[in-house]
């Protein structure tokens, strides 16, 4: 018998190796790869290449808002440059810094109404096809609910009201470790997180061809109602046509009427797919759980107020702006306070009421305490706290960005041996020059602040790409990325070096927060942080204790908690699984990234497109519950459903354009903003 | 070669899902996922069906499909398991219509151009006799093996594609192995 199952274990391997060896020496024709690349890109042209969608979508979002985006844009790329915590991640939202760097002259006169002209808006026309309608006074917030996963007999009851029966399957989710239930007979398949959160398609075949062309049909409405109400779903609903996901939305609506509507680029409460057939295809649900019972009633400002806000380039927080490209793709984010539903107002900072008075920023140094810093500028503690919303005035980091409340705009500020990270990228341009872009980064547990090094000796620098680097000189806070002029510089661990370490994972509670600690194979024990940020990191490689590796960043002076650090740049596990071999891993975190940046069209040489808004409605407001399981921050984010104003409208060229403005009454929004989810 | 597609470090499949979101509006972010992937859809294809013809319509249908879905990766996974989700419901459409077995054309080209011509007919003839044999096999079985070793997944990764359990992949592919075994010349040579 022993023998019997060496013998099988000895041909699975010989049968593995074989595979493996084949499997490797087979390669696509290059001409056929390369004629399908060229195909795919002219595809790609004809709907929403990068220069189009760009060239579009800066003129569409005008000067402003544009750079604002480009930034985010920008973002994306310099956050490309190291690895990003999986998706949901620490908001990518507009933050105050980017906020304040939009300084009032670089804007154009703000939302002038010329009658029926329309609005003078960021250097083109607005115009309203649609009155600015009645609202109430008042509406509800209710609270929404962390949503629960079905026991297997709920499960089996919602299967089967779509007609399935049969087997009852575990589908892993490895992204938010859970197992969803699954059913299929073979041409339906349902996959179930909860009785809100399932996956429903009709036609697995069908849907296999992912047919992206949208196109809305007349009875769409009436088809969707009837399938959906067959199945039990008996709640009441807005239905929407929606190009972008190629389908239709259906947003439920509160017992008061409006519907719940989610940050515009994620999915819909439910997106109904239908084939060419007009028959229901596909349908992804993520309703959000809430008691219907409201938690009160808010006073909230009018479609008036809210259109001032929209014009209003200064104020940037409290709004969420998207577009939608005629031919695909979008882009957009925005942040929305968080709620103070006390009874006591909290009052806003100068520099969001009056931009022209705003106060200046200072960013924390070294030995900083509070009390110091209010003494230097003139103003109090509290001013400070109530300015930045800081929950704890005896904690600041090193680095974090602080509001002075009622001080000139200032956009410079001196900093000395400020401690950050290094990253160097070299971006082609169109002619083909090369143009190396020197980028330091500063972070704290809730965000990223890069600077654009400049001076005239900066290749000195580029042996310790990826490594800690401590600068002095001026900040300053004027350009779409904000500078940093190096007047001096040091390196505080020249031999410093990216290593491969191996080890393994365990998640432990550090300081409160889910750390992963990991332990070398000296014994050594670390706390994980996700490259150069102050983040922990969230993602155990193959199964906690596994021997792992790691292409790692250890700097000496760094703790969390009681345990030092280690900085992941890269993981692996250490034997292969399918064959116990060990995995080789390179250092790849101190090379010079390259960029090709030679379509990023030029900005000087576009028009603006007029924009025509089309619909203004009251509706509710709440993050998307996709995020929620296992979210990290799930707790800091925003659970209220609360109201909004939905602007939509379209550009002169096609594209869309989605605004949502908080309504509330500003005395039930605290200065602090919610964190967001990035688009993607 | 293989090893190191299986083990996509959390870098690369980072850097993977920061392109695909960059895809949406940028030609060439699309081109390079194309790029890092086209060999593991193109593998995974031929070894199934056997044949260039086939496996180029079907890596064509594949990254056509991923470019109009691009929209839909919500990130959540590796683009590698996404992109083999989409291979694999096209492969299950091609040969839903035809017939079960489709004949093995005489190929006029060979797996890899650039092999001296002894060893790429012997390839040939292995490839063959693979593509024949997962076609006999259990499919959940040819599907495992196929995604794993063709298409370069780890054992998460396929377990997502397939919706099934990691230990029940192992176990496919384990016995899909024996399977193999039985079914082709391949392992004799190792084994010996």
């Amino acid at each position: 018998m022993n023998d019997q199952l060496k013998q099988n274990n000895n041909h699975e391997e010989a049968m593995d190796k074989a595979l493996r060896s084949l499997s490797s020496e087979i390669d696509a024709r290059p001409e056929f790869k390369s004629d399908l690349e060229h195909i795919l890109t002219a595809h790609q042209g004809q709907s929403n290449s990068f220069i189009t969608s760009f060239k579009r979508a800066l003129p569409v979002l005008g000067w402003t808002m544009g750079l604002v985006v480009l930034a985010l844009f920008l973002n994306w790329v310099i956050r490309g440059t190291v690895p990003t915590p999986p998706v949901p991640a620490a908001g990518l939202t507009i933050t105050p810094t980017i906020e304040i760097t939009i300084t009032p002259n670089s804007i154009d006169e703000v939302g002038t109404p010329t009658g029926n002209d329309g609005y003078n808006w960021r250097g083109a026309k607005l115009y309203l096809s649609v009155p600015l309608p009645e609202s109430p006074a008042t509406t509800n917030i209710y609270q929404s609910k962390k949503d629960q996963q079905v026991t297997p007999d709920e499960a089996r009851a919602l299967a089967g009201r779509f007609g399935l029966q049969g087997e009852m399957y575990t589908a892993y989710d490895y992204v938010f470790n859970v197992d969803d239930y699954y059913f299929t007979d073979g041409k339906q398949t349902l996959e179930i997180y909860s009785n809100r959160r399932f996956t429903y398609i009709a036609d697995l075949a069908k849907a296999g061809t992912m047919e992206i062309q949208f196109t809305p049909i007349a009875d769409a409405e009436t088809i969707i109602r009837e399938f959906l109400s067959a199945r039990g779903f008996d709640f009441p609903f807005k239905i929407t046509p929606t190009e972008f996901f190629g389908g239709y939305s259906v947003e439920p609506l509160t017992p008061d009427g409006l519907p719940i509507h989610y940050e515009s680029f994620t999915f819909p409460p439910m997106l109904i797919k239908l084939d060419e057939n007009g028959q229901v295809l596909s349908i992804d649900a993520t309703l959000v759980d809430y008691d219907s019972t409201p938690i009160g009633t808010f006073g909230i400002i009018s479609a008036q107020e809210a259109m001032d806000h929209l014009l209003n380039d200064n104020e940037q927080a409290g709004k969420s702006e998207f577009f939608f490209l005629a031919g695909g793709g979008g882009g957009g984010g925005g942040s929305f306070h968080q709620l103070n539903l006390s009874g006591t107002p909290i009052p806003f900072p100068s520099s969001t009421t009056q931009p022209n008075s705003a106060g200046g920023i200072y960013i924390v140094q070294e030995n900083d305490t509070l009390a110091a810093i209010a003494l230097n500028h003139g103003v109090t503690v509290g001013q400070l706290v109530q300015a930045n919303g800081l929950p704890d005035p005896n904690r600041v980091n090193v680095g974090q960005v602080l509001i002075i409340p009622g001080l000139e705009v200032s956009t410079e500020q001196r900093v000395e041996n400020l401690r950050g990270f290094l990253s160097i990228t070299i971006h082609k341009s169109s002619d083909g020059s090369q143009l190396p872009s020197y980028i330091f980064s500063m972070s704290d547990a809730n965000t990223v602040s890069y600077y654009e090094i400049e001076g005239s000796n900066l290749s000195e620098l580029d042996p310790y790409n990826g490594l800690p680097i401590d600068l002095s000189g001026t900040i300053k806070n004027n350009a779409l990325i904000p500078t940093f002029s190096m007047e001096d510089y040091s390196i505080p661990f020249p031999d410093l070096h990216f290593q491969i370490v191996k080890g393994t994972q365990q998640v432990q509670d550090v300081n409160g927060q889910s750390a992963i600690l990991f332990t070398t194979e000296a014994g050594q024990t670390y706390v994980e942080l996700m490259a150069n940020t102050h983040q922990l990191t969230d993602s155990i490689i193959g199964y906690e204790s596994d021997l792992i590796q790691h292409e790692a960043l250890i700097v000496p002076d760094e703790t969390y908690g009681s345990y030092p650090v280690i900085r992941v740049f890269g993981s692996a596990v250490a034997i292969s699984p399918k064959d116990g071999q060990p995995v080789e891993m390179e250092i790849t975190a101190n090379q010079i990234r390259v960029y090709d940046d030679s379509s990023i069209p030029d900005l000087a040489n576009m028009t603006p497109p007029s924009l025509t808004i089309d619909s203004i409605e009251l509706e509710y407001f709440v993050n998307n519950p996709y995020y929620q399981v296992n979210d990290p921050n799930y707790e800091r984010r925003s659970t209220y459903i609360q109201p909004i104003w939905h602007f939509q409208g379209h550009y002169e060229d096609g594209s869309g354009f989605d605004m949502l403005i908080q309504a509330l009454e500003r005395e039930f929004l605290s200065p602090q903003l919610s964190p967001g989810i990035t688009p993607g | 070669m293989i090893t190191q597609m299986a083990t996509q470090s959390q870098q690369q499949a980072d850097e993977e899902i920061q392109l695909a979101r960059r895809a949406l509006s940028d030609v060439s972010a699309f081109s390079e996922l194309y790029q890092r992937n086209v060999t593991r859809v193109y593998r995974y294809h031929i070894a199934y069906c056997g044949n260039v013809k086939d496996a180029e319509d079907l890596t064509s249908q594949t990254f056509i499909a991923a470019l109009e879905g691009i929209r839909s990766f919500r990130g959540t996974g590796s683009f590698a398991a996404w992109i083999m989700g989409i291979a694999s419901k096209k492969r299950l459409m091609y040969f839903r219509g035809s017939k079960s077995e489709v004949p093995l054309e005489a190929a006029l080209h060979y797996p890899s151009p650039d092999l001296p011509t002894e060893k790429a007919a012997t390839q040939r003839l292995q490839l063959e006799s693979v593509s024949r044999a997962l076609r006999q096999i259990s499919p959940d079985r040819a599907e495992a093996i196929s995604l794993s070793y063709f298409g370069g997944l780890s054992i998460a990764e396929v377990s997502r594609v397939m919706n099934k359990g990691e230990a029940s992949v192992k176990m496919l592919i384990s016995r899909g192995l024996q399977d193999l075994r039985e079914r082709t010349s391949l392992a004799l040579e190792v084994e010996l």
